[in-house]
């Protein structure tokens, strides 16, 4: 073999050797995760799921530009990805395209995520890995989760399209991809077994002795509870639903002492900005308000080992616990100071033979935030989205982290903006000029 | 050796203006780009840096390494080369290291970002470390690339614009992919999809290898065009 045969056999070897090499990486690549959050951390869950993908998987994320998350959630979808090449992923800014957000029927002012494979579609608030994994799991088992209200009693009810109604927060939820149905329970007392979520929302009567049984014994059967109370009325106890749980209502209305945290000039509305929990149903999460409110009373005393309890949601310092809302003004014999909690949430695990059995509950102290009239202000309706994604979850999902990426805002003002630019495209770029010139100098010096 | 020959390659380059010029345009453009992509997304992220960055390095460097070796060749300092006792591998690893060496001269004040988004901001510093890497990575396979391109002409122009249009390709490599529908070979090469992880905050070892066997494989095809002139 002449040398110059030899010396390119050898290189095309030796290029050879190094694509063998990407290949074997790629089929054995490690991720080092260095995010704060491990937001590309995937779980063994996620990993099984993804990779069990035999269809073309569409994955389309609404996102604004502007919104916290974009790019944590341009690189996690890539993670899946490259799991498996059948997922395609698009990132679009809602503004840009109504067209796509009418036809894949995605909230135009929350955006969302929609993964389709085939004529399924699955709608999802977030770009997590909690929510895209749970849309891919259900897709997968074609399954629908249901969202079942209770009636009968004077609930809020899913139909009213008024101020007071939740017609609008059933529309939500269903372009989320729950199914939202009604159930009377004073008609049948009996919970339908399709049911994966029970709502109670403000029931002004009390709970017939058979309703409240099978409630009683459905959440305490793997059941997943969204009790929304309302201080009025007041004599609708909820004692039997929670028992054991860690979490009950302490009746009164919520002041907000804090002129800065209430919704116009009303100090029974107050805004809520502490989120004292890791808990992905409020991780990160963007003020909210709760038109008159009462307490929820967590307790993490209760003597359970299965039994995990949160405060999630709290008002300011400067609020308290009215008792006698008439005379509102803080009593502090009979009135509670602030902060006062207006979410809890308990979730309780025990283990059955090989399966393990788990019942949440998420309580709040107010209704009204659900309602058709708040629903859609500050943050409430993510709050609710969060809510009943964390309750639906299935036994394989809980384990995943719900890598909700944080709001890290840029205090960016016109000037800094400003200062930026003249910096980074100017000073620097000049410097960059003047040692060029300098050693130019320099040269023509010698 | 190698360390005197890269010296003498750093010592002439940084004694004309094409580092300097280049450095100046390289900072204007990604400072205008940075800054609008903050106002816009009104987060303290660093992640938009590193592909709008490694865009940018892709025009950059083929203009870094387009005069390594086909300038020796065009004034015959590579004959010269010849006969002296450096393999053509050294000489190779010289002038790679020489381009990468001033594309990271170049590159590093980007890091002005993450001080000013430190400031006004609480960034994560996850994906500036692995977005930072990321980029070094892709210079060093860029520079592979543009030292190869180099050695295979004589002309400077024709070999910016082969390293160029190479790189290009690679960037976008994953559209095509999309479009035939494929099960991901072509982003499998594709550069842009290859920095998207570092950009995000992880850094995968299949990338790292990819770059690394990229920025060999060029070397090594490099180290070839030049025994095999040397051979002829």
């Amino acid at each position: 073999m002449s040398p110059v045969r030899r010396r390119i056999a050898v290189t095309m070897v030796a290029v050879g050797v190094l694509v063998a090499l990407v290949i074997v990486a790629d089929g054995r690549r490690r991720l080092f995760d260095l995010t704060e959050t491990d937001a590309l951390t995937l779980s063994a869950q996620t990993r099984d799921i993804v990779r069990s993908l035999d269809e073309d998987v569409d994955i389309t994320v609404f996102i604004r530009r502007s919104q916290p998350g974009r790019v944590e959630a341009v690189t996690l979808l890539d993670r899946y990805r490259r799991l498996n090449r059948r997922i395609d992923v698009e990132v679009l800014d809602p503004d840009d395209a109504p067209g796509e957000l009418s036809r894949l029927g995605v909230d135009p002012l929350l955006g969302g995520v929609a993964v389709s494979m085939g004529d399924d579609v699955e709608r999802v608030p977030f770009a997590t890995e909690g929510d895209l994994t749970g849309a891919l799991a259900r897709l997968v088992r074609d399954d629908d989760v249901f969202v079942c209200a209770t009636t009968g009693h004077g609930e809020r009810s899913i139909d009213d399209e008024g101020p007071e109604g939740l017609s609008e927060t059933a529309a939500l939820l269903e372009r989320d991809g729950y199914v939202v149905a009604p159930v009377d329970l004073l008609a049948t007392p009996e919970i339908p077994e399709r049911c994966s979520v029970m709502v109670v929302a403000a029931p002004e009567g009390e709970f017939g002795r058979r309703a409240e049984q099978a409630v009683e014994d459905w959440v305490e059967d793997d059941g997943r509870l969204l009790l929304l109370t309302d201080p009025v009325p007041e004599d609708v106890p909820f004692d039997r639903l929670l028992d054991g749980l860690g979490i009950g209502i302490e009746r009164g209305v919520v002041l907000e002492g804090d002129s800065a945290r209430v919704v116009g000039g009303d100090i029974s509305a107050p805004i809520v900005t502490r989120y004292p929990s890791a808990n992905p149903v409020v991780r990160g999460l963007a003020p909210t308000f709760f038109p008159v409110a009462q307490e929820v009373v967590v307790d993490d005393s209760v003597d359970d080992e299965g039994l995990s309890t949160g405060v999630l949601a709290q008002t300011s310092d400067l609020s308290y616990l009215e008792r006698e809302p008439v005379a509102a003004e803080f009593d502090p014999s009979t009135d509670r100071p602030g902060p006062i909690t207006v979410v809890g949430a308990a979730d309780r695990s025990r283990i059955d033979g090989v399966d393990i059995r788990r019942t949440r509950v998420l309580v709040t102290g107010d209704v009204d935030f659900a309602a058709n009239r708040a629903v859609r202000e500050a943050a409430n309706a993510q709050l609710l989205r969060r809510g009943l994604a964390w309750l639906t979850e299935t036994e394989d999902l809980v384990a995943i982290s719900p890598n909700l990426p944080e709001d890290r805002p840029l205090r960016l003002t016109d000037a800094r903006a400003n200062y930026a630019l003249v910096l980074s495209a100017g000073v620097v770029p000049g410097l960059f000029l003047l040692a060029g010139a300098l050693v130019w100098a320099l040269r023509r010096g010698r | 050796m190698i360390r005197a020959l890269v010296w003498k390659d750093l010592s002439a380059w940084w004694a004309g203006p094409v580092p300097f010029v280049v450095g100046a345009a390289f900072q204007a453009v990604l400072g205008v780009l940075m800054v609008n992509q903050l106002q816009v997304r009104d987060q303290a992220v660093l992640q938009p840096l590193f592909p709008v960055a490694g865009f940018l390095l892709l025009l950059v460097v083929p203009v870094l390494a387009m005069r390594t070796l086909a300038e020796e060749s065009r004034t015959g300092t590579l004959d010269v080369l010849a006969v002296v006792p450096v393999s053509a591998t050294r000489l190779v690893v010289a002038k790679w290291l020489a381009t990468w060496l001033t594309t990271l001269v170049v590159v590093v004040p980007a890091g002005l970002f993450a001080l000013l988004v430190s400031l006004w901001g609480d960034p994560d510093a996850g994906p500036a470390v692995s977005g930072f890497v990321g980029l070094a990575l892709l210079a060093a396979a860029l520079s592979g690339v543009g030292v190869l391109a180099s050695a295979a002409t004589d002309s400077q122009p024709i070999a910016a614009m082969t390293a160029l249009f190479a790189t290009v390709v690679a960037w976008f490599a994953h559209v095509g992919d999309e479009a035939a529908g494929d099960a991901g070979l072509l982003a499998a090469i594709s550069l842009s999809e290859r920095l998207r992880l570092f950009a995000g905050g992880a850094i995968d070892t299949g990338d790292v290898t990819f770059f690394l066997a990229l920025t060999a494989g060029s070397l090594v095809s490099a180290a070839a065009v030049v025994d095999l002139r040397r051979l002829r």
